[in-house]
């Protein structure tokens, strides 16, 4: 019979849910650096007087 | 009466000037032998005698197709890959009707015309690789409706989704006829038929994977995982906006006399709108990738040549865009953004070539390679296809205004 050992990192799953916390982690920062350069957008064309 | 036979120009139902009006919409504008035509036409006469021969001598005349191997470059490229490619006119219309970013508008009409058509001669390739294309319409008049099967889900997804891009494209048509009641009666079904077909999308883009999910033993472990249906899903979105984003730019450029103003004026913004959505979404589905792969415990795999050749697909055709979209949208880089497409684009034929005929029976001694003809009757579909659109294009107001008599789209 296989041993089980609760600290083995893939026997439990473990790397999953680091990849999965990983992910919403990377996530938030992605997606504030992408919408930082739309707003860095938004006040350039603001400043020049582009802004509809 | 030459003014009643103008496009666009409102008119009362007349069969004889109807009549008319198509003969003289139906003959060809502009020059003909422009370097497209003269590739393109010996392509599809080509592609048009070998389909001959395919229903004369059946499908293992031009086919390198077996017992063992029904399932080819016709069912690979043209379907499954295909279906991913015309995803962008539900993510379109589901950004404009449902989430209203109006920004999107002049969009609508050209994305959606490209995935009706896409619809309409991919899926349409499947009659040259059924055995007995007659008995297609079996599933929809219940001689055997095969309920059992994703098959059936995918037969009818199709058939209704059809239905309802056509819906949604009517008003153009309605247009360009001059006829006010139809444009009025078609418009008013816009929304119906828009969450109609975003319905059917997310699910049929999904079944197209689940056809796999049966082929467990054929596929190699690298690419069947049980997720298959929800990264058919997750991909077809970024595949159908790269799509977008590719064909715009050509359409752009080619048809840039009938792009309306506003469609000039927009186009910059729109692709890295696109291109935005393009990077999120290749995000996630990179991570899913690899949390998948993590969940298969396959990872000892990756040191094989298989595994070589799945980096090759998920890091070059899905980091390396993915990463290029994002690069594009911080700099407002246009130029990078239809560099990226270019390569997502990749990403996705290889990934949808990798499940369903390259890693498909990868244990096979004789691997199915397709044959030239096979090739060459898929270059033909794909060139008819543009042949219909450019009509389509020029003559209906697709990317430039409607006429002045109607309602605001």
């Amino acid at each position: 019979m296989d041993e089980f050992s609760y600290t083995n990192i893939f026997a439990t799953k473990g790397i999953e849910y680091l990849i999965v916390i990983a992910y919403f982690i990377l996530f938030v920062f992605f997606t504030r650096a992408l919408d930082a350069s739309t707003k860095d957008d938004h006040k350039s064309a603001g400043r020049n007087g582009h802004v509809e | 009466m030459t003014t009643s036979v103008q496009s666009g120009t409102p008119r009362e139902w007349d069969i004889r000037e109807f009549v008319k009006f198509v003969i003289k919409e139906a003959k060809p504008r502009g020059k003909f032998l422009t370097p497209f035509n003269m590739i393109s036409i010996p392509i599809i006469l080509v592609g048009a005698i070998l389909v001959v021969i395919r229903f004369v001598f059946g499908i293992g005349s031009i086919t390198n197709l077996s017992q063992s191997t029904p399932w080819g470059i016709w069912i690979g490229f043209d379907v499954v890959t295909g279906v991913a490619f015309a995803g962008g006119a539900y993510v379109v219309t589901f950004l404009v009707y449902i989430l209203g970013a109006k920004q999107y508008h002049s969009i609508v009409r050209v994305t959606v015309l490209n995935g009706f058509l896409a619809y309409m001669f991919y899926a349409g390739a499947l009659m040259l690789d059924l055995g007995r294309p007659w008995k297609i319409i079996n599933p929809i008049i219940g001689n055997s409706f095969g309920v059992s099967s994703v098959l059936f889900l995918v037969a009818w997804h199709f058939l209704l989704y059809m239905a309802a891009e056509f819906i949604e494209f009517s008003p153009a048509i309605a247009e360009w006829l001059g006829w006010p009641r139809l444009r009025k009666i078609v418009g008013g079904l816009t929304i119906a038929s828009v969450i109609f077909g975003i319905t059917l999308s997310t699910l049929h883009q999904s079944g197209l994977g689940a056809l796999f999910l049966m082929a467990k033993s054929k596929i190699h472990p690298l690419w069947f995982t049980e997720f298959i249906p929800v990264l058919f899903f997750i991909s077809s979105i970024f595949a159908g906006l790269s799509m977008v984003i590719f064909e715009g730019s050509i359409s752009h450029k080619v048809f840039r006399s009938r792009v309306s103003h506003e469609g000039h004026a927009d186009h910059d913004a729109i692709l890295l709108g696109l291109a935005k959505i393009c990077a999120g979404v290749m995000f996630v589905y990179f991570f899913l990738k690899v949390l998948v792969l993590v969940h298969s415990q396959q990872t000892h795999l990756l040191a094989t040549a298989w595994g070589v050749w799945f980096m090759v697909e998920v890091l070059g055709f899905v980091l390396v865009p993915g990463y290029l979209f994002f690069r594009a949208v911080r700099a407002g880089d246009v130029g990078l953004v239809k560099v990226a497409s270019a390569l997502a684009l990749v990403g996705i034929i290889l990934n949808r070539l990798n499940i369903s005929v390259i890693a498909y029976e990868w244990y096979a001694a004789n691997p199915y390679i397709p044959s030239w003809m096979e090739i060459e009757v898929t270059a033909a579909v794909i060139c008819v296809e543009i042949w219909a659109f450019r009509w389509v294009v020029t003559r209906m107001p697709v990317l430039s205004d409607p006429p002045s008599w109607a309602p605001e789209r």
